[in-house]
């Protein structure tokens, strides 16, 4: 087993990017490994309730975050201070997610066998 | 050391692919074994079969499947990503009834369980083009 | 063990690289590829997290084809065959791009 950590920096709906990694997130899920999934930079905005892309005629990737659960990811992060630098410091966030700053997000990342950011 | 890479970016269109072959390369002079080499997104663009480069520019396309094929390596596009933007082997294409199959020889086509693969049986997984 | 940080984008062009900066740790390497060499020649206020205790690669080949160089800057070229070796000597990698 090895311990992989995502780093979801892209915001929802303007890139495939969000989707990319949670695909990676799922599959690495399906094969037990030891995932941390954190939401850092514009990832933060992933995790806004209430995305309505229907206008864009776009899938809501954000939907599928709730799913995280059943796949055993458990170890989801988000950085205070991307929240802040947002303005999303009081929103309410769409699923479970422990805060953390960066010194903790250096700890994950040093202790990860191998980190995937997009 | 056991490396694989993660490919991402169309050639041409980005660095990361270029990066990612002169990486490559180096990794084999340097006596390292290259486990797998996985396209992802963009990155299955790469593995184009039926791209025509001018003369005068560099054929990524032909030197990945060039550098695949000397080196004997695993090559995988990932099967999400070819199939949305039109990378498809002959049994894609007759699945799919799409007039062509565009993928070349020199690469399969298989899921991202590939990817997850990779990272338990390498000791070093580097991505390029993200 | 240690983080190889990969930046590949213009520093002038996204904030990839001060991204990186929040996360490298005393012990990491940070390498400048692609369009990210232009940052060679930042001012050192600019790159101040990356201490002694941080070393700091470009990568020659993206130097020579826009033609720049590290000389007299924080950072060390480095080749492909360099670059391969950095990315054995850290534990993992971590792209900012």
């Amino acid at each position: 087993m090895k311990t992989l950590t995502f780093l979801a920096r892209s915001g929802p709906h303007g890139s495939s990017k969000p989707k990319a990694l949670l695909d990676m997130v799922l599959s690495a899920a399906v094969f037990e490994q030891k995932i941390n999934y954190i939401f850092i930079d514009d990832g933060v905005y992933q995790l806004l309730p209430d995305q309505d892309p229907s206008r864009l005629a776009a899938k809501n990737v954000s939907a599928a975050l709730p799913a995280l659960e059943l796949y055993g990811v458990d170890k989801v992060y988000v950085d205070t201070d991307s929240l802040q630098k947002r303005g999303l410091a009081a929103r309410q966030l769409l699923i479970p997610a422990q805060t953390c700053h960066a010194d903790e997000i250096k700890t994950l990342i040093a202790d990860s066998d191998m980190v995937f950011s997009l | 050391m056991i490396i694989s890479l993660v490919i991402h970016g169309a050639p041409g269109a980005t660095q990361g692919p270029q990066t990612a072959l002169s990486f490559c390369q180096a990794a084999l002079d340097a006596g390292h074994q290259i486990y797998r080499l996985f396209f992802y997104e963009d990155g299955v663009h790469n593995a184009h079969a039926l791209s025509v480069w001018p003369q005068d520019e560099r054929d990524l396309n032909n030197d990945w499947a060039s550098l695949v094929r000397r080196n004997n390596l695993d090559a995988v596009v990932c099967v999400a990503s070819a199939l949305k933007r039109g990378v498809l082997n002959e049994e894609e294409a007759a699945r799919y009834e799409k007039q062509a199959a565009s993928l070349d020889s020199a690469f399969d086509i298989s899921g991202l369980g590939q990817w997850v693969d990779a990272c338990l049986n390498s000791d070093r997984v580097v991505s390029f083009g993200v | 063990m240690s983080t190889l940080h990969i930046v590949n984008k213009s520093p002038f062009r996204t904030d990839a690289l001060q991204r990186c900066l929040a996360l490298v740790t005393p012990g990491d390497s940070v390498i400048l590829i692609e369009d990210a060499v232009f940052g060679v020649n930042l001012p050192a206020l600019d790159i101040k997290p990356l201490g002694d205790d941080v070393a700091c690669y470009a990568l020659s080949e993206d130097l020579t084809a826009r033609s720049l160089t590290a000389a007299d800057t924080r950072f060390q070229t480095t080749d492909y065959a360099g670059f391969v070796t950095l990315v054995c000597e850290h534990r993992n990698s971590l792209c900012h791009g």
